[in-house]
């Protein structure tokens, strides 16, 4: 499902409200230990199968998680509540398939448990979704 | 032939029988959940007073579940049932256990904690079973 990372990143950056709230870019898998705050690290997760048949249909659930980082919770909320109306609101168009349906699996705010060089706090904002998609047969 | 409306009855029925399956999974979940994070490794105790501080030798990779160092993980994973919301929650109240599942922030020279998640991976390793406990016929 490398074509929906792309297609989510590349939202991601277009995304001129996300790009304000993340200053400190979008990176896939792990940041780096050089990048600054706030910043979004996006995942894939081992996804839940679908609850119905889907082979004929070429469907498949891919789950992602948005972690952001930040020093300000109110930061890590405003971004997590936009990532969701992003890609809740406007799916993302892949090249070799369709997103038919996006869903939230869950969201939540946690303190990380390292304090910042300086002692201040750190916020994580987490938001699963999952993406089911469609992928186009002759793709 | 009179007919009388059952439907609170029904509904009681229904629930307790929602209930009952919601909290075998629960258990289910739960002890699933223990199991995935008891792979042993050898350990060091440090200290004077033995026991106090354990160090794993063989730690698991980011990404697998976390091997045991002293098995408060494992103690403390725990099934809550709320029968008034029909609601099972499993986890546990350690902050490490969080810290394992989503992993930290990076700090620079390999420092924070690269996720290795235990909790999401019993729920999606053992989909059919939790379903089949809430399916017709549901051993509970």
């Amino acid at each position: 499902m490398i074509a929906l990372i792309k297609a989510v990143r590349q939202d991601l950056m277009g995304d001129g409200v996300m790009a304000g709230l993340c200053t400190g870019g979008f990176h896939t898998g792990r940041a780096p230990d050089t990048a600054t705050m706030p910043y979004l690290v996006l995942s894939r997760l081992n996804g839940f199968r679908p609850e119905y048949y889907t082979s004929d249909h070429q469907v498949e659930q891919v789950t992602m998680r948005f972690q952001t980082w930040s020093l300000a919770a109110e930061t890590v909320l405003s971004a997590t509540e936009r990532v969701e109306k992003l890609f809740r609101t406007t799916w993302p168009s892949l090249d070799d398939g369709t997103v038919i349906y996006v869903s939230k699996e869950s969201d939540g705010l946690e303190l990380d448990p390292d304090p910042d060089d300086s002692g201040n706090d750190v916020w994580q904002g987490i938001i699963d979704l999952t993406f089911l998609v469609q992928r186009d047969p002759t793709a | 032939m009179a007919m009388k409306w059952r439907g609170p009855e029904a509904v009681k029925l229904i629930n307790m029988e929602v209930g009952k399956r919601l909290d075998a999974a629960g258990r289910f979940v739960r002890d699933r959940a223990k199991e995935l994070v008891s792979r042993a490794q050898p350990v060091r105790i440090y200290g004077k007073k033995a026991g106090r501080s354990r160090k794993g030798l063989d730690p698991s990779r980011p990404g697998e579940p976390p091997k045991k160092v002293t098995g408060m993980l494992r103690m403390s994973i725990k099934k809550e049932f709320d029968r008034s919301i029909l609601t099972v929650r499993v986890g546990t109240n350690l902050a490490y256990g969080r810290y394992l599942e989503l992993g930290t922030r990076s700090r620079g020279k390999g420092k924070g904690l690269l996720k290795r998640p235990w909790l999401r991976p019993t729920l999606v390793n053992n989909q059919a079973e939790i379903r089949a406990r809430f399916g017709v016929g549901g051993k509970v």
